[in-house]
């Protein structure tokens, strides 16, 4: 009996994942998600925080993630390769340019404007052709006003406007050709006015080396929001999984990639095959704190929702210790559920994924994939009598990539936590 | 009789040449293969910059239709940027070697020089860079080996004006002398375009005024159509080209006329001599523009007598002058002049030849660029390939021979575009 009790109260607990994300889940298991875009994708930063959460937090099951972003790239660049790139079979494509496309100084021209369009409806339709199911288009990023051009604000509202018109023509090739679109930019500039507003307009940026590129090559904190923009686009539901405590009767369930061990005396130990996302840094450079900047964005509220769910507790609240920390909640925060994830931003599952975050790190292709897959053409162009050659050198590559997104996976293994829940009379 | 005069004359001639190209320092020989290596250098052509090493296109032009040896080949491996140390360690062996040239015209410095002033470290890396070059050339099994200096500033186009321009002028006198020591110390040749670009830019000034210029527009790289030219003579000067193009006598009383090797006399009749060359004078072709520099500029660079000698003699005329008409053209001569010789590719810029000189130009250009592919990127990246994936080596290795075989078969292709030209000399006593 009290086991149905129990699944009422999980399935009771779902709601909140749904609707908390309004998308459908996009991705499918096994689903190769393939990046393309310019040097803000090819630092490398935001296909990682992708990549620890397709990973890591498993929207869905076995997926891989290939970035093939350019330093200095635009659409219309990358599309001329973008065949090339296909043949490694991706089922899922991001783009995220406009930096390079812009040219770097206003207003956007029609021509510059056009080939943006035209680079990213190539790729959209190279894409198809290669099978690619899910296509989102990524808006630019946005320039930070306050830092921009050696602190030129002109300067930087203008780019920012030109910015702003290539999210328009991003968002029109998606609607035009039927695919997801992520609005990166609007979101960059609104969590970044609710930073600036906190920490003063110069106390705050995405970039370490603002007063250098105009806050183009964003660190950790402008990546996350990327990063929340494209996961948001796949449709990730946010519900890394939840943990459901009946203190009187001394049990406990789990769903979703979590199973209960053992549960004894409130305390109990879990085996998680589903991380939540952890974050790090603090306020000491803003810039490259994921911690810092989750005060201003929604990551932990739809993407990163690992529930703790208390029952019967027996008293008005509760200590609840997970790993090295502990926290009280009143016993009706317990019964509607916390987000540990965003409750202990220091837990169990803060080592393991950084470790795993190492080891997937430098997996995902990025600039020696690049060095590799992006010269093939011109071998083929110049030598096609070689045909067979170069074939087999890409068929090399490609199993070289899948070697890597394996090690990758293989990478994150089950976390062992225990959850102690203490009634504070 | 009149036949050993004839020969006489031609070798008269033949030494003359010599004599005033002076001793060559290098020599060709059947077959060789010439490898330009050194940076990136724009040529300012008419308003739009076009990136190319356009002194290569020259030095080809020159060896594959002024033949100063038969067989001969070129490929340019300059490379964007590069530095001669950067290409002597980390490039030659892989880019360039590869191919298998025996000639090298070497090429650097200039972008190294920069606008910076001369520093301890930029003459030990310009040093250590063409050591290697020339020390891994010979282990290449490179015969002979060019060293060039940097190219100089024109203090009348170089931003920031004279005294930047002599500052900086100052940095690649010292690279000069660099590699002059390198070159005696190596036992290469030494090629001064640095000197001979100031000597014709002062010559130029002088009866042009300030506004003549190599140089475009203060870029360091930006050397116009007409210092691609001084640059070509001086690698052309440093490989031994003696200059000789060919010598047509004439006997005009006997109705004869005799030609040197590479050209071939059809038909002597009525003063008008039909003759068959398959070694061409070099042109100096182009838009307007382009070969109206070029014609300029060899006002102050001895280019056609110490490079370009396609000779014309004639004897016993029988008046004090006689007309010359070679294609559309007509000049009028004195017999004296005549009877010393006169030089056709000087006297008549406008010849039979222009029209496939600039056909074999095409054909050339179309080999440099798809040469520069076949270099810069394909050969280029194979070793990417093995170090990221040593799995791939054996087929990567597989790509080396087919990528040299399409190297050859483009020179082999320009080298096929040079066609025998007929053209017709008709002589006409002035009464």
């Amino acid at each position: 009996m009290k086991k149905y009790i129990l699944i009422a109260m999980l399935i009771l607990a779902c709601p909140i994942q749904s609707e908390a994300a309004q998308d459908k889940l996009l991705l499918r298991d096994a689903d190769h998600v393939m990046m393309f875009g310019d040097s803000i994708t090819a630092l490398g930063i935001n296909p990682m925080f992708v990549s620890d959460y397709l990973l890591m937090c498993k929207p869905a099951t076995n997926l891989g993630l290939t970035c093939i972003a350019r330093g200095g790239e635009t659409a219309t660049g990358s599309s001329l390769y973008a065949a090339t790139y296909m043949r490694i079979k991706p089922t899922v494509i991001t783009t995220l340019f406009g930096w390079n496309d812009g040219g770097y100084s206003g207003p956007l021209t029609p021509e510059r404007a056009k080939a943006n369009r035209d680079g990213l409806t190539k790729i959209i339709n190279d894409a198809r052709k290669a099978g690619a199911r899910l296509i989102i288009i990524g808006s630019p990023t946005c320039g930070d006003p306050d830092f921009g051009y050696g602190s030129n604000v002109e300067k930087a509202a203008e780019y920012n406007k030109v910015l702003s018109e290539l999210r328009d023509v991003g968002r029109d090739v998606a609607k035009k050709e039927g695919v997801q679109f992520a609005e990166v930019h609007d979101l960059m500039m609104g969590v970044l006015g609710k930073a600036k507003a906190k920490y003063g307009k110069r106390g705050y940026c995405f970039s370490r080396d603002a007063e250098y590129d105009g806050g183009c090559h964003v660190s950790e904190s402008g990546q996350l929001v990327i990063t929340y923009a494209l996961l948001k686009a796949m449709g990730c539901d946010g519900n890394i999984g939840t943990i459901t405590v009946d203190l009187a009767a001394g049990k406990a369930e789990a769903i979703d990639g979590h199973k209960v061990l053992s549960m004894t005396n409130g305390q109990a130990e879990i085996e998680s095959s589903r991380y939540p996302f952890c974050f790090y840094g603090d306020d000491t450079v803003k810039a490259t704190s994921t911690r810092n900047v989750i005060q201003f964005l929604p990551f932990n509220e739809d993407l990163n929702r690992f529930m703790l769910i208390v029952r019967n507790i027996g008293a008005d609240k509760a200590k609840v210790t997970w790993g090295a920390g502990s926290k009280e909640f009143s016993a009706a925060q317990l019964e509607k559920g916390i987000n540990l994830a965003a409750e202990f931003m220091d837990n169990p599952f803060s080592e393991p994924f950084a470790r795993a975050e190492q080891a997937i790190k430098g997996r995902h292709g990025g600039y020696t994939l690049n060095e590799l897959l992006h010269p093939l053409p011109m071998y083929e162009q110049y030598l096609p009598e070689e045909k067979a050659l170069t074939d087999k050198i890409f068929t090399i590559i490609d199993d070289k990539c899948k070697q890597e997104r394996d090690a990758a996976l293989a990478a994150v293994v089950p976390v062992k936590h225990t959850i102690k829940v203490e009634p504070v009379k | 009789m009149a036949r050993y005069a004839m020969v006489a004359l031609l070798l008269l001639a033949c030494g003359a040449a010599n004599l005033h190209a002076g001793e060559p320092e290098g020599r060709l020989q059947r077959g060789d293969y010439v490898a330009v290596l050194g940076d990136s250098m724009p040529v300012v052509y008419g308003q739009a910059p076009i990136q190319a090493q356009l002194y290569s296109n020259f030095i080809e032009e020159y060896l594959l239709m002024c033949k100063p040896a038969p067989n001969l080949s070129l490929t340019q491996f300059g490379y964007p940027g590069v530095t001669s140390y950067n290409y002597g360690h980390w490039t030659m062996a892989n880019d360039l070697l590869r191919f298998g040239p025996t000639v090298g015209a070497v090429w650097f410095g200039t972008g190294e020089a920069g606008w910076a002033p001369l520093t301890p470290e930029l003459s030990k890396s310009y040093r250590d860079g063409l050591k290697v070059i020339v020390t891994g050339m010979k282990k290449g099994n490179v015969r002979i080996i060019v060293l060039g200096t940097p190219s100089a500033l024109d203090p009348d186009t170089t931003n920031g004006g004279e005294q930047k321009a002599a500052q900086f002028n100052e940095t690649r006198a010292a690279l000069r002398d660099i590699a002059r020591d390198v070159a005696r110390e190596e036992a290469a040749i030494f090629a001064n375009i640095f000197d001979l670009m100031i000597d014709v830019t002062t010559k130029g000034k002088e009866k042009y005024g300030k506004a003549y210029t190599l140089a475009s527009d203060g870029n360091l790289w930006s050397i116009q159509c007409n210092g691609h030219l001084v640059m070509a003579y001086a690698f052309l000067k440093a490989l031994g080209c003696d200059g000789n193009i060919g010598t047509i006598a004439v006997d005009l009383a006997a109705g004869k006329a005799e030609a040197t090797d590479g050209h071939k006399v059809l038909s002597a009749k009525g003063g008008q001599i039909e003759i068959e060359s398959s070694k061409y004078p070099f042109c100096f072709t182009g838009d307007a523009a382009r070969a109206a520099a070029l014609r300029q500029v060899i006002e102050f660079l001895p280019f056609n007598d110490d490079l370009n000698r396609f000779r014309l003699v004639v004897r016993k005329i029988g008046a004090d002058k006689a007309t010359v008409t070679w294609g559309a053209a007509s000049r009028e001569f004195t017999a004296a002049q005549l009877e010393k010789g006169i030089n056709l590719a000087a006297e008549f810029p406008d010849n039979p030849f222009c029209e496939p000189f600039a056909k074999v130009e095409e054909q050339i250009i179309k080999q440099q660029k798809l040469e520069t592919v076949l270099s810069n990127d394909l050969m280029h990246r194979l070793p990417t390939y093995v170090h990221h994936i040593p799995a791939a080596k054996e087929t990567v290795d597989q790509l080396e021979p087919a990528i040299v075989d399409k190297s050859r078969k483009a020179r082999e292709a320009a080298a096929a575009a040079v066609i025998p030209v007929t053209h017709t000399i008709k002589i006409v006593p002035v009464k």
